[in-house]
């Protein structure tokens, strides 16, 4: 065995005991705010989408500020008078012109915007509606039949048929596009928070606020929501691409926005229409890139987020 | 068991009668021209109210709602006006529900086995190669848009591969393009559910008991892991189902495949409102009996079901 | 005696997220063979680690930096494939697992679970291993185990899972059994039944047995040896005898003297203060410490060896060194033998002190209460039935029972969490349940507070402390000035001993025991005059129950307070209680002074509820008998609640009243 002799005799003497060493060997320094923000800036590639897709954004808002930009729906004439027809990409035209001689770089941009504006007024309202739905549904119980039932019938139906029934019923245009779709996308955000809240609310601090005689508005508003911003951060950040892909969809049937409005939708379209000739194809192309990355982004930054902020991954 | 599945029926009936209701009550806001075709134009005010008459569509709404639910008790869908004037609907849709069926239920199949195989390889080998790979797909397939990547699909599927771009029936290969097109999705759906689950259940305690046993890891996860995570899956099962095989409307319609889905969009570009509103109520019907059948298969997967209904835990 | 298994300067690593967590710091240990070693500790101290590498079951992240584990002639640390482990699985070594409604696989029918063993390690197929797996169900003592053996997990209760559980790890008669927390999740009846259950068949078998648990009263129970565990390393290891009785270091010293059952009524437990260290940071010297009020400056820098106090005895600490100044070991350690022996724990009390010499008005009044709960297809589940008790200002009244018998439900209908269905509470004279007035809504709020039983979950892990200690305020008090809260959250804070700089941190930096204080801050703030405790310490460590007792008691003494406490656990309400009341399935079967229901127990329920409680103390625990209750003993004659002598009361029919009386000598 080995020896320990050589430890100095002086320190076998009692130590005094100091308290407050003794409370901090348990302490943490946790903190969920700088954990989930720590994971995430440790995820290279969200990192890199964010940087890009804030890029994308700002380009899409200042874009018609810039000199020598085209309006995106003036169509382009050449010196004799004759409209610029499917100009190849090059340097006057980078994306080249489409079959009426718009300038598809001005088109790709303004449609880009039109389609994110579209995507994040559906992303709010669904959020708000979801929320409050999802609140009042999880939380307060005498509600709870009436809106599962509410619930049940608005889910059994495809979301497909609602859009296209509601697209049909009243006529094209911007603000049906909007209206249908919010119609159809809040019940996702409702049924996420509303199981959260199922979870969370007979946790036990829950029932400490109601001892304490805090009312349900304080209780759903500072114990229940501020759990709910990761689910409530996911579900906004997916319903843009997915508002951006129905928007595509209808467009396709005929029920989007009118022709002349430049979206993505109508990019698309309008590059599929002629995409079997393949020196037309740029304009497909072009269009699809664009939202492929925005799409892309949304949805690995909000699952980015969502992993981040779950505080199983936070040790 | 047997309760609960009569609770369900019941359940999804009074589902399925307010949405009937309710879409027909909405089609009844519909300005009246797609009562009429290209004759609107040349009929004068008598004779159009004449052809309204005819179609009862001068009744109040609770006696137009009645007589279609007495028609739809014979199975009378209505009858088509302007995309095959005067025939019924049901007439119409019944040579074109061979093609929806061979293809949704081929893709649901085909979506099924890789899907849930290479969900199952993701989940096992979390984090390596395999999973980095399939996950990049899901992604890709998830966030962007079918509309938009399905044409590429159709695009470089014909241009690259030299298979026919539209749908043919007398020719083999040109099912190959319309049912990838179908799967793709499918195979993402089932790979991330079947990862997610997996993962879930490869955290249990069970699963420890199981290793604690001296059971092979091959063995546990066959007899356990994946049994238990295909219970969640299952009910979703019937809905994919169903709704595959009530056809795609936007794949039938770049393929020119004559199924329902397709006729959809058809009709909706031709305004023929008996055709809309026939069609959407089939696919409001499929999408709801589709979750009924799948909350029974789980009721008879999972025999925690049938007594803990009743329970508070 | 060779030992059959030797453990040898054991090391486990786990990597989390970049950083080492070194839960087991170099441990040795020798299984007797035939004998059961039980290993003692708080969570966190490695212990269930420790045991999970015997079987090489280490999550993935987990892997042994050191040491062997020699077993059968083989090193097990040097295994590499799973074949390898295969043979020991299982085979020869069974694990029992902590919690029985996670541990078997829901959609399997459990016969089938038993077989999958037995196909597995004796070659058997088909019928005859279903008729072995029948067979095994029976000796665990599963009734009628050919039906039992078709049903699926969720048809069984936690006990009869955990039998279920036992089942499979012996079923291939293993030679060693290990039992992780087996009784832990449940309740002290089922246990003590499990823990017999686990000694007939090791004495049937011949197993060696190591027994991982946090319960000194176990650990008496099934123990030989014990490893006391602490921070990753053993700190003494010795016969079961030598660590109850003639215990050496400092912690061992600690979690005995703590024991509730060594307390005095009104008086302080021996508590240790602060937490288990966290094993992320590199620790020198003792790990114990900076808890230790015998440290030895050598303990700060230097880490002791086990030296040697019997041929089977040893202990990790300076204070064994010949250099150390001789220390006594706290005298609470040398009670230890007393446990269980005498009739009544000593009482600092004056008689004018106990409740009997102040009644008065009640203060609580509880009467034919009765909760129902709505199930799903319109069902009612009564789980209170016909409750009446007093609460009487100044005492601390004892709810006991086991789970499922609705004492929580219990509490929170006195609280207006769950609303009563019938019957009646009075508060201070007043009718709180049903609909109030505002302004008796203010006055209960304020009066009646809730101390709530998880820390963990208890508070907000959003906001800050400031907040959820003065939020009661918050709504009570709606024009309070800002200065004068931060003024009463500073003065709670020092009353449960926190510092008040502590108000601007978050729930999460807190140890459990540290919440447990600020949930208490918490309730103070509303200056309540009664306080619903809630099992406020079943979730916390050994360690750390103590404080939380000890802190109870303070601010009863200085601030008057009335307590309703509800819990499981009856050597806690002894020390704590004035009064218990003893309920079983929604109703109150007896109700008695503390001291007199332990000295005469009447209904059947309450001795077999006293006959389980583990004893920590071998002597008493090895050689008790435990009664099963069995409510047929009732038969069919009504029964009803009755004052058998004042203040007593007791739940039976005529004839068994009769007996009661006889019981009492009257």
């Amino acid at each position: 065995m080995k020896t320990y002799d050589d430890i100095p005799a002086e320190l076998f003497v009692p130590s005094p005991m100091d308290r407050g060493e003794a409370e901090k060997t348990g302490y943490s320094n946790y903190s969920y705010w700088r954990s989930t923000i720590r994971i995430f800036l440790q995820n290279r590639a969200a990192l890199f989408l964010l940087f890009l897709l804030g890029i994308l954004v700002l380009f899409t808002v200042v874009q018609p500020l810039f000199p020598g930009q085209r309006p995106a729906t003036q169509v382009n004439f050449d010196a004799k008078g004759f409209p610029l027809r499917n100009i190849q990409p090059g340097k006057e035209y980078w994306f080249g012109t489409n079959a009426i001689g718009q300038d598809l770089w001005s088109r790709i941009w303004h449609g880009t915007r039109t389609s994110l504006l579209i995507g994040l007024l559906v992303g709010i309202v669904e959020m708000g509606i979801g929320i409050v739905y999802g609140a009042l549904w999880g939380y307060v119980r005498r509600l709870e039949r009436p809106l599962t039932e509410v619930f049940n019938v608005l889910h059994n139906i495809p979301n497909t048929i609602i859009l296209i029934l509601m697209a049909y019923i009243l006529r094209p245009g911007f603000s049906t596009m909007v209206t249908a779709m919010c119609l159809t996308g809040w019940h996702g955000m409702a049924r996420f928070i509303r199981n959260q809240i199922v979870i969370i609310r007979d946790r036990e601090y829950n029932l400490a606020s109601r001892c304490l005689g805090t009312g349900t508005g304080r209780i759903i508003y500072k114990n229940l929501l501020p759990y709910l911003v990761s689910v409530v951060m996911l579900q906004t950040a997916l319903s843009i691409p997915s508002t951006i892909g129905w928007e595509v969809f209808l467009t396709y049937l005929g029920l989007g926005l009118p022709i002349d409005v430049p979206s993505l939708g109508n990019l698309v379209n309008e590059g599929r229409s002629i995409m079997m000739s393949p020196e037309l194809r740029y304009q497909l192309i072009f269009p699809t890139i664009v939202l492929s990355v925005i799409t892309v982004s949304f949805y690995i930054l909000g699952n980015a987020f969502a992993d981040a902020s779950d505080p199983r991954n936070h040790l | 068991m047997f309760i609960y599945s009569l609770k369900r029926l019941a359940q999804s009936l009074v589902t399925l009668v307010i949405v009937v209701t309710v879409v027909f009550l909405l089609m009844r806001l519909l300005p009246v021209e797609g009562y009429f075709g290209e004759r609107f134009d040349k009929l004068d005010d008598s004779q159009k109210e004449a052809i309204l008459d005819k179609y009862g569509l001068l009744d109040p709404w609770y006696v137009q709602l009645f007589n279609f639910y007495a028609d739809l008790s014979r199975g009378d869908l209505g009858t088509s006006i302007i995309y095959r004037a005067n025939v019924p609907v049901s007439k119409i849709i019944k040579p074109r529900i061979p093609y929806s069926v061979n293809f949704g239920i081929s893709a649901t199949v085909i979506s099924l086995i890789l899907g849930l195989g290479i969900g199952k390889k993701m989940a096992t080998h979390k984090g390596r190669a395999w999973d980095r790979v399939w996950t990049g797909y899901i992604i890709l397939v998830s966030a962007v848009p079918s509309t938009v990547y399905l044409l590429f699909v159709q695009l470089y599927g014909s241009d690259l591969l030299h298979l026919p771009m539209l749908f043919d029936k007398y020719r083999i290969g040109s099912w190959i393009l319309p049912l990838v097109s179908l799967s793709l999705g499918g195979i993402a759906f089932n790979a991330m559910w079947m990862r997610r689950y997996m993962v879930d259940e490869l955290n249990r305690d069970y699963l420890k008991l199981g290793q604690a046993k001296g059971l092979p890891y091959k063995k546990i996860m066959r007899k356990h892991v994946m049994r238990n995570a295909y219970v969640p899956l299952a009910q979703y099962l019937p809905a994919t189902l169903l709704s595959t095989v009530a056809g795609s409307i936007y794949i039938e319609s770049i393929y020119s495949i004559p199924g329902m889905g397709g006729l959809l969009v058809d009709v909706i570009g031709r305004q023929d409102n008996p055709m809309v509103q026939a069609l959407v109520l089939i696919f409001s019907s499929v999408g709801i009996v589709g979750l009924f059948l799948g909350d029974i298969l789980m009721a008879l997967i999972d025999p925690r079901i049938k007594l803990n209904k009743g329970e508070t835990r | 005696m060779t030992p059959i298994l030797s453990v040898k300067d054991l090391e486990v690593q786990f990597s989390l997220r970049g950083r080492t967590l070194t839960a087991v710091r170099g441990c040795s240990l020798d299984l007797p063979r035939g004998k059961t070693t039980a290993i003692v500790g708080e969570s966190g101290a490695g212990k269930s680690v420790f045991v999970k590498t015997l079987l090489g079951m280490l999550d993935k992240n987990g892997k042994i930096t050191g040491g062997s584990i020699e077993y059968d002639g083989k090193d097990l640390t040097r295994f590499a494939t799973e074949k390898e482990w295969l043979t020991i699985r299982g085979k020869r070594i069974g694990y029992v697992f902590q919690d029985p409604m996670t541990s078997l696989s829901p959609l399997m029918p459990v016969g089938k679970q038993i077989e999958e063993s037995i196909e597995e390690h004796q070659g058997l197929r088909g019928a005859e291993a279903a008729a072995l797996a029948v067979e095994i169900l029976g000796r665990v003592g599963i009734p009628q185990p050919e039906a039992r053996a078709k049903q699926y997990p969720h048809e069984f209760s936690g006990g009869m899972r955990q039998r279920v559980v036992i089942a499979i790890a012996i079923a291939c008669r293993p030679e060693i059994l290990i039992c992780d927390e087996p009784t832990t999740a449940l309740d002290v009846t089922i246990q003590a039944q499990i823990l017999k259950l686990i000694r007939d068949i090791q004495g049937e078998f011949g197993f060696t047995t190591v027994y991982i648990t946090h319960d000194l009263g176990v650990v008496a129970n099934v123990a030989d040896y014990v490893a006391v565990m602490y921070a990753g390393k053993i700190v003494e290891y010795g016969t079961t005898e030598e660590i109850f009785y003639d215990p050496r270091h400092a912690y061992t010293w600690a979690l005995l003297s703590s024991l509730p059952q060594l307390g005095e009524k009104g008086k302080e437990l021996y508590a240790i203060t602060g937490s288990p260290p966290n094993l992320f940071k590199e620790i020198t010297g003792d790990a114990f410490a900076p808890r230790n009020p015998h440290a030895l400056k050598v303990d700060f820098a230097y880490e002791p060896p086990l030296f040697p106090v019997s041929e089977t005895h040893r202990a990790a600490t300076w204070m064994l060194d010949g250099r150390a100044p001789k220390i006594d070991p706290p005298p609470a350690v040398g009670q230890i033998r007393e446990i269980g022996k005498t009739p009544a724990i000593p009482s600092a009390l004056t008689p004018q002190q106990t409740p009997a010499g102040k009644k008065g008005k009640p203060l609580l009044s509880v009467k034919e209460l009765r909760v129902e709960f709505h199930t799903k297809g319109d069902k009612h589940f009564a789980a209170v039935k016909d409750v009446s008790f007093d609460v009487y200002p100044g005492e601390t009244f004892g709810l006991v029972g086991e789970s499922g018998s609705g004492k929580t439900t219990i509490g929170r209908s006195i609280i207006r969490l769950n609303p009563a269905t019938r019957g009646e509470i009075r508060f201070d004279g007043e009718r709180i349940d049903g609909k109030i007035s505002p302004e008796t809504d203010r006055k209960v709020v304020s009066q009646l507070q809730m101390i709530f039983q998880d820390p963990m979950a208890s508070l907000n892990e959003r906001a800050k402390i400031d907040y959820i200690i003065s939020e009661g305020l918050l709504s009570l008090r709606r024009n309070m000035k800002e200065g004068e809260r931060k003024e009463i959250v500073a003065r709670a804070l020092e009353d449960v001993g926190l510092l008040p700089e502590f108000a601007s941190r978050f729930p999460h930096e807190f140890s459990g025991g540290q919440r447990q204080r600020i949930g208490i801050a918490r309730a103070l703030v509303m200056e309540p005059r009664l306080i619903i405790a809630d099992e406020p310490i079943s979730a916390l460590d050994v360690s750390i129950r103590a404080q939380v007792l000890n802190l109870l008691g303070k601010l009863k003494r200085e601030k008057g307070l009335t307590y309703l406490f509800i819990a499981h656990d009856l050597s806690v309400m002894r020390f704590i209680s004035d009064r218990i009341g003893v309920i079983s399935k929604g109703r109150l079967v007896e109700l008695a002074e503390a001291e007199e229901l332990f000295r005469c127990p009447l209904h059947p329920y309450t001795k077999s509820l006293i006959s389980a409680i583990p004893q920590p103390n071998p002597e008493v625990e090895k050689s008790k008998e435990i009664l099963v209750y069995d409510p047929s003993v009732h038969g069919t004659d009504p029964q009803s609640w009755v004052e058998i002598t004042p203040g007593r009361f007791v739940r039976g029919s005529e004839r068994e009243l009769d007996r009661y009386r006889r019981d009492l000598g009257l």
